[in-house]
């Protein structure tokens, strides 16, 4: 087995509905397994795919990335990552949609325990055109496993949104092919599973996603306050319940409860520290295997995580027809992600935008060498120096802590929050 | 001047014609990669000069856009342009191609008025051929047309696309010819690149026209057939640096899948008779000869194969620029398809493009050519 000296951090959170996040993710995967065994379809699909989809027709749906994270923070990324290079996979490709899982499947090693029991196994995938890497890997993913694999296809805008978060300016073409794409998704699956799809059950689907978010969203305005009522560790640990088990009736009853939980923090002044003098802010997908990172400056510097910005979603899905439920998903689908689809600008517009509205004192920006579509710091520095937001640049994999040392970024963020002055007077 | 070494001036020296054409009044455009219907930028009556990077020159200003985590040669290209070395071009065209050209294209439209950037048109060109991508690509195809027009002053009508089409498949098709030459080793690789590559940076006609002479010149066989006979892959190969180094080593390259090479001019726009001159060409482009950004994968293996296999190479060289993605997850499989097609391969990954560590190169490149050379019957 690889070396695996090196161990992550667990984090510390604060909300007693993230236990209930990862005990459900727990309970998903069980049911994974024994829907496995009983020969029922099941779905692993890359993230941007409509999830809703497969609620709406009772596919259990599982995400490649989603167990890639879970592995890392079981510590056992270096290890998969490994056994996928010694097939030739070269070291600075993407491991968190890629080798991580990609040597998961590739390994035959009984000793090695993954979580849960393991993905439970597929019987049709979805990969996405996302960036250059997806296609690629859920073809390998797919040869894998021997199952069929739908690939989906994007498109990219040519200019840049004023205000992306609120109006995404979609060219009428761009969202006529994300729609001929979601609804050739759809065939695909009825003819794949011999389920039809019910328009009244995706509808509330696309209700129930619609509803998380809002609970979402406000979730990110409480997380304005002063002191920070949650730290990016909280946030991080419930990530999945929009990604993937949107459109489901748990999700929109369990981000109810996230959001009601810090709610009241923010009522009765409960911060994640109390004396809280710094905020800061994470740019890029967090350390998977050590979020207890993210805990590491409280004690010492009184530095609160207090936001970050990765896995948003705008505040326009929101306000789309859900009548037509599969043209929502066609908008939706049409520039989802577009800050990890190479678009610093608009990144750029969005970081800016909730540092300044959730009082950042410092953001840190991450550099993922095998995460080159995501890593577009440059641009996002610039404009943070513009808006007098101070930034630094660190390098952090999301799943593999080979390329992460611990001591040196702590080192350099420690210095960087000594730099800093409190914004939020 | 012989009509080589008129070739070979013109491949050395980019902006030589490009210089003269802005001084006689003539308008270019600048171009990405080989899915860029060129034929659009002809018809126009403009000359399509391909941006390519400069090994010599150090990567200063794209670093406050591009992180250094990117394709250097995309990251070469960009520098230049921001430090104005095409600074006669009219208008910037960038294809959906990889990544890496998507983050140029949106640092492009950052960079473009704090340097004085001309006009600049992203083609979103798809991955894969089916019947929504064609109609999507045709109407990107219309948008380029309408974005050249405006450039121009004048319309582009379908017969100045055919006439164009018919130009660049006159072309494509000679340098077949070349090609040919250079599996038949009459001439080397390094020679035949020069060949190829020269109509990146002069009006096709006129590359045609010299193609023409150099065909009709005498080619003794002029390689030995000692040399190890090898076909190159990989990473875009846009100078002579590490091929000339291939050959120095007792190889000769007799083929490759470059979209210097034989990828840009390979497939012929086919104009069938149900369809107008721009959906033959969105057509074209969606089908043409497979680069690794192609999906379904398969496609671009079986051309892989396909190709290896005619060109009667002995070897196979993999090149891979450092950071280069979209290219090194098919190494394994395109690897494994040698392995059962029982021909060697040498691997050259996490390469930086400017110059570096040629020593070592030549010693690997050396040592592969003459194992081959020593299980020879």
């Amino acid at each position: 087995m690889a070396n695996t000296s090196k161990r992550g951090e667990i984090s510390k959170k604060l909300l007693a509905c993230t236990k209930e996040a990862t005990d459900f993710q727990r309970e998903y995967y069980r049911k994974g397994h024994e829907a496995a065994q009983r020969g029922e379809p099941i779905a692993c699909l890359q993230p941007e795919f409509p999830f809703e989809v497969m609620h709406a027709m009772d596919i259990m749906a599982f995400s490649f990335i989603n167990f890639s994270a879970l592995l890392a923070a079981k510590q056992l990324s270096h290890y998969y990552i490994e056994v996928c290079e010694s097939k030739g996979y070269f070291h600075d490709l993407c491991r968190y949609c890629g080798k991580n899982v990609l040597g998961y499947l590739f390994d035959t090693n009984p000793e090695i325990r993954p979580p849960y029991g393991g993905l439970p196994k597929p019987t049709f995938l979805g990969t996405a055109g996302m960036d250059d890497p997806l296609p690629k890997i859920g073809e390998i993913q797919a040869d894998i496993l021997k199952i069929p694999k739908f690939q989906i296809e994007r498109t990219y805008p040519k200019a840049i949104a004023k205000d992306w978060w609120v109006d995404p300016e979609i060219d009428p073409r761009r969202f006529n092919h994300a729609l001929g794409e979601i609804k050739r998704f759809i065939y695909f699956v009825e003819e794949h599973t011999g389920r039809g799809l019910s328009e009244s059950r995706l509808r509330q689907a696309v209700r129930n996603s619609v509803e998380v978010l809002k609970y979402w969203h406000k979730v990110d305005d409480l997380r304005r306050a002063v002191p920070a009522p949650i730290s990016c560790a909280d946030y991080f640990a419930n990530i999945p319940t929009w990604w993937f088990y949107r459109g489901t009736e748990w999700a929109v009853e369990h981000y109810r409860k996230v959001h009601d939980e810090v709610k009241e923090r923010v009522d009765n002044g409960v911060g994640v520290i109390k004396d809280e003098k710094i905020r800061l802010m994470w740019d890029g997908f967090p350390p998977w295997f050590s979020l207890g990172f993210f805990n590491a400056f409280e004690e010492k510097y009184s530095a609160v995580f207090a936001y970050e910005f990765s896995y948003h979603l705008p505040l326009y899905y929101e306000n789309i027809d859900l009548e037509k439920p599969v043209e929502w998903l066609a908008y939706v689908y049409s520039d989802m992600f577009p800050f990890a689809i190479g678009i610093p600008q608009l990144r750029a517009q969005m970081v800016r935008r909730e540092a300044l509205e959730h009082k950042i004192d410092g953001v840190i920006l991450t550099r993922a060498e095998s995460c080159k579509q995501f890593t577009s710091y440059m641009i996002v520095k610039r404009t943070l120096e513009e808006a007098g937001i101070p930034s630094i640049i660190i390098d952090a994999d999301m799943v593999d802590i080979r390329d992460f040392d611990d001591v040196r970024v702590k080192a350099e963020i420690g210095n960087f929050i000594e730099t800093l002055t409190p914004r939020r007077k | 001047m012989t009509t080589f070494e008129t070739l070979q001036k013109h491949y050395s020296e980019h902006h030589l014609f490009a210089r003269d054409w802005k001084n006689k009044g003539g308008k270019i455009v600048g171009y990405f990669c080989t899915n860029t219907p060129v034929e659009f930028i002809h018809a126009a009556g403009m000359l399509p000069l391909r941006i390519v990077a400069d090994p010599e020159e150090e990567i200063t200003l794209a670093d406050t856009y591009m992180e250094n985590i990117c394709c250097p040669f995309v990251r070469s290209c960009f520098d230049l342009l921001i430090k104005r070395k095409f600074d006669y071009l009219d208008a910037i065209v960038l294809p959906r191609s990889c990544d890496a050209l998507v983050k140029a294209y949106y640092c492009l439209l950052d960079a473009a008025s704090s340097y004085d950037l001309p006009p600049i048109f992203f083609v979103d060109v798809p991955r894969r051929f089916g019947q929504g991508q064609v109609r999507y690509l045709v109407d990107e195809f219309n948008e380029l047309k309408q974005f050249l027009e405006a450039i121009v002053g004048g319309n582009i009508s379908d017969e100045n696309l055919i006439e164009s089409i018919d130009v660049f498949n006159q072309n494509r098709a000679l340098l077949q010819e070349v090609d040919n030459l250079r599996r038949g080793l009459y001439i080397s690789g390094t020679e035949a690149y020069q060949v190829i590559g020269a109509g990146f940076w002069i009006p096709r006609e006129i590359h045609t026209q010299l193609i023409q002479q150099y065909l009709a010149d005498e080619h003794e066989t002029k390689i030995s057939p000692e040399r190890v006979k090898v076909f190159l892959t990989g990473s875009v190969q846009d100078n002579l640096n590490f091929i000339s180094l291939v050959e120095d080593s007792g190889a000769v390259v007799v083929s490759d899948d470059l979209c210097m090479g034989t990828r840009c001019y390979a497939d012929p726009v086919q104009l069938k008779s149900l369809l107008n001159p721009i959906e033959s060409l969105a057509e074209r482009y969606l089908s043409k000869s497979p680069c690794a950004r192609v999906i379904p994968t398969q496609l671009r293996i079986d051309y892989f194969k396909r190709m290896v296999s005619e060109s009667g190479a002995e070897g196979v060289i993999f090149y891979f620029l450092k950071w280069c993605d979209v290219i090194g997850w098919d190494y394994p499989r395109m690897q494994a398809e040698l392995e059962k097609m029982g021909i060697d391969a040498i691997l050259f990954e996490g390469q930086e493009y400017q110059p570096a560590a040629a020593q070592r190169q030549r010693i690997r490149l050396e040592t592969f050519v003459e194992s081959i050379q020593e299980r020879r019957p």
